[in-house]
């Protein structure tokens, strides 16, 4: 009975030690691959370089954790890999924004210049000054 | 006895993992949550993605409370991280859209008041008829082999749209006022419209706005003659956005 109750016990510390118990997380598995797809498909594989090759790195060992049946790590993995996507895709888009709000501020520029020009029509006409060092 | 407690103890420590109640990588988390969380930024744009960080920050902070293993901990510390970094993100995307706007109402405030000053250049360029008929309405004229051209500009017809503005519609008026006035005269309403995507079909509703407007205010339609252009003959260059401004107008022809 004790001994029955032993190997019970010692079942129970592999199981949790292996992660075995854990169910197969499909759904996180899934939510990685799309959020690196995405990440892969906007500006982050040249604005965002160094955040999207963490997130695949990362997605690529859930695959193989996963493969192994290593559920619990698969599952962290992947959850990792989905917030290094978002992050990837987030830096990407804000850099994004940040340039066309600069190009739109160089046009506005350009336009305020060009209406206060025309604005006032003739400018003071500048006069040559005489050159430095030549007696007339 | 022995083996049975020492065995239950494995379990317990398994399942419990270190149950350190510091954790670096929490502390480390914690700070960028409450770095993020303090700017104006991130609270006026990214919101649900701030409350998306603190939660998981909580989770984190719960679950090293209730002495759960490293890993785990270390685990959500790294997740709330990551969401504090990509509110950041948001609130900095955000916040550029948002100058985006702003710039783009200045733009377009430049732009009407330069169209303005043209046209007043141009009125004031004008010859004695052509004043007297500009007199009538507010709009820039030019004398042609036709007769008096006037111009309905961009700016009187709904953004991006095709009906004339109320500011439009009393123009007509006047022009229709005026070819009431002197019934022999033929009227042409030709539209145009700048390069872009269905410039056809856009003049052609304008067009029509416009005649629609001219008959409804007791202009005889046989007098009238529309015609809708497109993008056929531009007065200005179709890569700026002032010149397509400018490309997008009707003019009304009084023949003489």
């Amino acid at each position: 009975m004790s001994k029955l109750y032993a190997g019970l016990c010692l079942a129970a510390v592999a199981v949790a030690l292996a992660g075995c118990g854990t169910p197969a997380p499909r759904e996180q598995l899934g939510a990685a691959r799309n959020a690196v797809k995405q990440a892969e498909l906007s500006e982050a594989p040249g604005l965002a370089r160094l955040e999207l090759r963490n997130a695949q790195t990362k997605l690529a060992a859930a695959e193989a954790a996963f493969r192994n049946n290593e559920n619990l790590r698969a599952r962290l993995l992947a959850e990792q890999a989905t917030v290094d996507a978002e992050l990837a895709l987030s830096r990407a888009e804000a850099e994004i924004a940040e340039r066309n709000a600069a190009e739109m501020r160089r046009s506005v520029e350009a336009l305020g210049r060009g209406a206060a020009t025309a604005a006032r029509p003739d400018p003071m006409p500048v006069p040559i000054p005489a050159p430095i060092g030549v007696r007339p | 006895m022995i083996a049975r407690t020492a065995v239950v103890f494995a379990v317990a420590a398994a399942l419990a993992g270190c149950a350190s109640s510091e954790s670096p990588a929490f502390n480390q988390a914690a700070a960028t949550v409450r770095a993020v969380e303090t700017r104006p930024a991130v609270q006026q744009h990214a919101k649900s993605e701030l409350a998306s960080a603190q939660l998981a920050l909580n989770a984190a902070g719960v679950a090293m409370k209730d002495g759960e293993d490293a890993e785990s901990v270390e685990h959500l510390s790294y997740i709330a991280e990551r969401r504090a970094q990509i509110a950041e993100a948001s609130a900095a995307r955000r916040q550029s859209l948002a100058q985006i706007d702003a710039l783009a109402q200045q733009r377009d405030q430049i732009l009407r008041s330069q169209t303005r000053q043209e046209e007043a250049a141009r009125s004031r360029a004008l010859g004695p008829t052509e004043r007297a008929m500009a007199l009538g309405t507010d709009l820039p004229s030019q004398r042609t082999a036709d007769g008096i051209v006037l111009t309905l500009n961009d700016f009187l017809f709904e953004r991006n749209g095709t009906a004339l503005t109320d500011v439009g519609v009393e123009q007509v008026t006047r022009i229709a006022e005026y070819a009431r006035a002197n019934p022999y005269r033929r009227i042409l309403v030709e539209g145009h419209a700048d390069a872009g995507a269905e410039s056809l079909a856009m003049s052609e509703r304008r067009t029509a706005a416009v005649r629609d407007a001219l008959v409804a205010y007791g202009v005889d339609p046989q007098r009238l003659a529309a015609t809708a252009y497109g993008a056929e003959r531009p007065r200005a260059d179709n890569d700026t956005a002032a010149g397509r401004e400018r490309n997008r107008r009707v003019d009304v022809t009084v023949v003489e």
